[in-house]
C-alpha cells in the first residue's frame, strides 16, 4: 500500500489500483455522513479531485494518487458511509475503499510513500 | 479590540508606511470642483421641514386612486393585517439567517416552517430557507442541475419564461461553458410542445419551464417532463405559488426542482423587491441544494430544536466549491409569505386561488364579448393577454384618464406582441371594478 502527502492510499495489483483515505485522515475529518464518488469510466489525472467526503462540519476533497481511469466505485458507501470509519484502509466488499483505477502510468507510483514514510509525516 | 478608532500614533504610523504626509493626500485625485466646502453655508432642511417635503413628493403618487392591472411577475394582493403585526416584531427584524444561528430558535423555527409550506405547495421533499427572488431561484436551479449532471453542457429553457428571469439566468450562466436552447412558442404564447420534444436530448442537463408562463398561460408540462426523465434530464418548474392552490403541483407534474417567487403571499409590491425566491427539490437532489437549510432535531435533553443543517455544502466550509456563493436568503420576506399562507390555511389558499382564476376569467370573457379585441385561447390562472387594434399609447392614455392602469405592454419584451397588454386580475378586483374596466374598454375609439 502506497500513500500520498494528501492522505490517500492506493493498493495496486497488476495495472489496477484500489484507492481510499488513510486512517489518520478519516480520524481527523470526524464522522463521515456522505460520500460523493467519481463516475465509472472517467479519466482522472494525478492530483485531480476524484471524490468528496462530507462530515457534519467539513467537506474534504480526495485526490487521485496517480493518473488513471475509474473502473469501479464502492457504491455501498452511498448507504453506509460509516464503513470508512470502520475500515478506512480496507479493500474488502464492505470496507472503506472509495474507487478502483486502471493506471495510465505505473511509474507514478514511485513518487508515493510507503507506510513507514507516511506514518512519519503524520506523527 | 475591533471597532476602536485609530489614535494619532496609529495614523502617523500608517502615513509613514504609505510614505505620505497627511490623510488628505489620499483624496487629492478628487477634482476640486466636486468638493463641498466646509462649513456648509446652507445646512439643509430641519427634520420637520424634510418630512413635509417628502410628504409633498409622496402626495403626487396617484397609485392609490388607480385600479392597477399590472402583474407580470409581481401581483397586488390583499395583505392580511397579521403579516405586518408578526413581521414588525423586533425579534424578526433582520433579513438574514442569524449568525450564531442556533441561539435564535424562534427565527430558525420560522424558516423551518417556511420550508415546510413551500414543500406542501410544490409537492417536493425539501426546500431551502429562500433565495433572493424568482429570477435567481431559476438560475440557482439550473446551476444545481449542472452540478448533478456534470459533463453535460446544455440547458433547455422556455421562451415564455419571464424576460427578467431570462436576463438573470443568462447572466448567471455566462461564466459557465453552457449552451442555452430556447424552446419555441405557439402564436398564442404557449410552449410549442411538438417542436420542443425533439430538442430534449440526453446531453441536456436541465429543462426549465414556467407555468403559468409569462403570458399567463398554463403549460402542458407533463409530456416534456416525462421525456426529460427518460433521458436523465432534470425538470425544473418555475411557478406563481398561488397557482398551486387550484392546479397540479410541481411534484405531481413530474418536476425534479420547483422554483419561483413567494411575492404573491403577503409581500407588498415595492419596485421589484425585496421579494423572496423559493426553491424545493426531490430528496435525492438534496446535497446540491444551494443556500441555507434549517433542520429539526432533538437537543441533549430530548427537546425539539432547530439547527442549520447540511452546512458542509456552503461557502463558509466549501469555499469556491460551495453549492452557491450567495447564501443570503430573504428571511423577513419569507416570514411574511409564511404568515400569509398560515393565515389563509390549506382551504383558504385554494379559495384565494379560485377567486383569482374566476375574476381573471370573468374579465377575459367580458372583454371577448366586445368583439373588437383579440384574445388568445388557452388555460390561464390570473393573467391573460389582450391584443388591441390600436396604438397602445392611445389605449393606455384612455384607461389612465379613467383611473385604470390597464396592463403591461408586451411589445417591450416581445416585439411580435406589440399592441398586446398582459392583464393581471387578483382578488383585489371586485366585479364592479371589472365591469368598469369593460365599460372603459368599450368606449375606446378603435
Amino acid at each position: 500500500m502506497k500513500y500520498t502527502e494528501t492522505h490517500e492510499w492506493i493498493e495496486v495489483t497488476g495495472l489496477e489500483g484500489i484507492v481510499g483515505v488513510s486512517a489518520y485522515a478519516q480520524n481527523e475529518l470526524g464522522e463521515i455522513v456522505y460520500v460523493e464518488l467519481p463516475k465509472v469510466g472517467v479519466q482522472i489525472a494525478k492530483g485531480q479531485e476524484a471524490a468528496v467526503l462530507e462530515s457534519t462540519k467539513a467537506a474534504a476533497d480526495v485526490y487521485a494518487p496517480v493518473t488513471g481511469t475509474v473502473t469501479e466505485v464502492n457504491s455501498g458507501l452511498n448507504e453506509n458511509p460509516e464503513r470508512i470509519a470502520q475500515a478506512p484502509e480496507g479493500t474488502g466488499p464492505e470496507q472503506g475503499w472509495l474507487f478502483k483505477l486502471r493506471l495510465s502510468d505505473p511509474a507514478q507510483l514511485n513518487d508515493l510513500m510507503d507506510a513507514v514514510a507516511y506514518k512519519k509525516t503524520v506523527s | 479590540m475591533d471597532f476602536i478608532s485609530n489614535g494619532t500614533v496609529q495614523i502617523q504610523q500608517m502615513l509613514q508606511t504609505l510614505g505620505i504626509a497627511s490623510v488628505q493626500q489620499l483624496f487629492q485625485s478628487i477634482p476640486q470642483q466636486l468638493l463641498v466646502e466646509k462649513p456648509l453655508a446652507d445646512d439643509g432642511m430641519s427634520e420637520y421641514e424634510g418630512k413635509l417635503h417628502m410628504q409633498q413628493i409622496a402626495g403626487r403618487n396617484r397609485f392609490q386612486d388607480c385600479a392597477s392591472y399590472l402583474g407580470a411577475g409581481a401581483y397586488e394582493h390583499h395583505l392580511p393585517a397579521l403579516v405586518e403585526a408578526v413581521c414588525s416584531k423586533s425579534e424578526f427584524l433582520t433579513a438574514y439567517t442569524p449568525y450564531q444561528a442556533e441561539a435564535s430558535q424562534g427565527m430558525l423555527q420560522s424558516i423551518f416552517e417556511f420550508q415546510s409550506v413551500i414543500c406542501a405547495l410544490t409537492g417536493m421533499n425539501l426546500a431551502n430557507a429562500s433565495l433572493y427572488d424568482g429570477a435567481t431561484a431559476c438560475a440557482e436551479a439550473l446551476l444545481m442541475a449542472m452540478r448533478l449532471c456534470s459533463g453535460k453542457n446544455k440547458v433547455l429553457i422556455s421562451s415564455a419564461l419571464h424576460p427578467h428571469y431570462r436576463g438573470v439566468v443568462e447572466n448567471y450562466l455566462e461564466a459557465h461553458q453552457l449552451q442555452i436552447v430556447w424552446l419555441p412558442l405557439r402564436a398564442n404564447g404557449a410552449l410549442d410542445i411538438e417542436n420542443s420534444l425533439p430538442l430534449i436530448e440526453a446531453e441536456s442537463a436541465a429543462l426549465l419551464l414556467q407555468s403559468p408562463n409569462f403570458f399567463g398561460l398554463m403549460e402542458e408540462c407533463e409530456p416534456l417532463f416525462a421525456k426529460a426523465k427518460q433521458l436523465g434530464v432534470l425538470s425544473i418548474l418555475c411557478a406563481n405559488p398561488l397557482a398551486y392552490g387550484i392546479y397540479a403541483s410541481a411534484g405531481e407534474l413530474g418536476a425534479d426542482i420547483a422554483v419561483g417567487d413567494a411575492q404573491p403571499f403577503g409581500i407588498p409590491l415595492q419596485f421589484g423587491g425585496p421579494y423572496a425566491g423559493y426553491i424545493a427539490c426531490r430528496a435525492s437532489l438534496m446535497r446540491q441544494m444551494p443556500g441555507r437549510i434549517v433542520g429539526e432535531t432533538l437537543d441533549a435533553e430530548g427537546r425539539r430544536g432547530y439547527v442549520l443543517t447540511l452546512q458542509a455544502r456552503e461557502q463558509q466550509i466549501r469555499r469556491e466549491k460551495a453549492t452557491s456563493n450567495i447564501c443570503t436568503n430573504q428571511a423577513l420576506a419569507a416570514l411574511a409569505a409564511l404568515v400569509a399562507l398560515l393565515w389563509y390555511g390549506k382551504e383558504g389558499v385554494k379559495a384565494l386561488a379560485l377567486t383569482n382564476f374566476q375574476r381573471a376569467s370573468y374579465l377575459r370573457a367580458r372583454l371577448g364579448e366586445l368583439g373588437a379585441l383579440h384574445l388568445d385561447s388557452g388555460p390561464i390562472f390570473n393573467e391573460f393577454v389582450v391584443q388591441f387594434p390600436a396604438d397602445l399609447k392611445h389605449v393606455t392614455a384612455h384607461f389612465r384618464s379613467h383611473g385604470i392602469e390597464p396592463g403591461v405592454d408586451l411589445g417591450r419584451y416581445y416585439p411580435e406582441k406589440s399592441g398586446c397588454l398582459l392583464i393581471a386580475v387578483t382578488e383585489t378586483k371586485s366585479q364592479a371594478l371589472l365591469d368598469r374596466y369593460v365599460q372603459v374598454a368599450s368606449k375606446l375609439k378603435l
